[in-house]
């Protein structure tokens, strides 16, 4: 697919997903904190994990991005390495208990 | 107006907080603002700076998209829940076929012309009193329908300078 295209599409999965989480914040606390077992993790968990790693990804793939000696590609071809680890992050028909 | 309001044939409700458009995306719609209120703004190194509001009966647009086609950093999110109705560029472009409805079309952009000239003195008037009066002087309607948070932002103050402004 064009790069272009492909960066427009995860940005509008962006904004969804981004609106979605904006909605939480109306949520009350015990259900923001509720957690199946004492194994599971609440919402809030689940969201400090993701910013965890945000913050600690989003810089570091900026950074390789803006050091780059490479020339951006029109046509995205994923990689199997790539495709593997991207996929291995979408949520599963059986979550992770 | 209307004429291009009658053009939409799709109307949105989007709940406070939530993103219509966010940096980086190609947005070629155009937005009238039937009730609520949304702000447009960018971040600059993760600060966010308000450049402009909409509340009912406002259009808004992230106009240099709408006008490119490519990418703009702007945001626009709703302040309260919001509904929209939307028109897009095609539905714009085929409007703009018949010469009265390009007059139009073009009043409406002098008139954005000129609300930027204004929005540009704004930014560069050192007194925040003088930047408050400028605005509180064009829009008063925005001091009833905007948080105060966000107007001071929009007017590069503190909240707290804003009150006191708004008292004395």
């Amino acid at each position: 697919m064009q790069s272009e295209k492909l960066i427009q599409m995860l940005l509008e999965q962006s904004r969804q997903i981004i609106n979605q989480a904006e909605k939480l914040q109306s949520y009350d606390l015990n259900t923001l904190t509720w957690k199946e077992n004492e194994i599971s993790w609440s919402i809030l968990e689940c969201l400090e994990h993701l910013n965890l790693y945000g913050d600690f990804y989003l810089p570091q793939i900026e950074n390789k991005i803006k050091n780059s000696t490479t020339k951006t590609d029109l046509e995205f071809k994923s990689g199997v390495l790539g495709n593997y680890f991207a996929k291995s992050m979408l949520p599963k028909e059986k979550l992770n208990k | 107006m209307e004429e291009i309001i009658a053009l939409s044939d799709n109307t949105i409700i989007i709940d406070r907080s939530e993103f219509l458009k966010v940096k980086g995306s190609i947005d070629t719609n155009l937005y009238y603002v039937e009730s609520g209120s949304v702000r447009i703004f960018v971040l600059d190194e993760y600060q966010e700076q308000t450049i402009r509001f909409g509340y009912k009966e406002n259009l808004i647009v992230s106009l240099d998209s709408f006008l490119t086609g490519k990418p703009s950093d702007l945001f626009i999110q709703a302040i309260k829940k919001t509904v929209v109705r939307v028109i897009s560029k095609q539905q714009i472009d085929k409007f703009l076929e018949t010469e009265s409805n390009r007059n139009l079309w073009i009043k409406i952009l002098e008139n954005l012309v000129i609300q930027q000239m204004e929005r540009e003195i704004d930014i560069l008037t050192n007194s925040p009193k003088e930047r408050y009066e400028r605005v509180l002087k064009r829009s008063p309607q925005l001091f009833q329908e905007i948080p105060n948070r966000h107007i001071a932002n929009y007017l590069r103050m503190s909240p707290e300078t804003l009150s006191r402004l708004k008292k004395s």
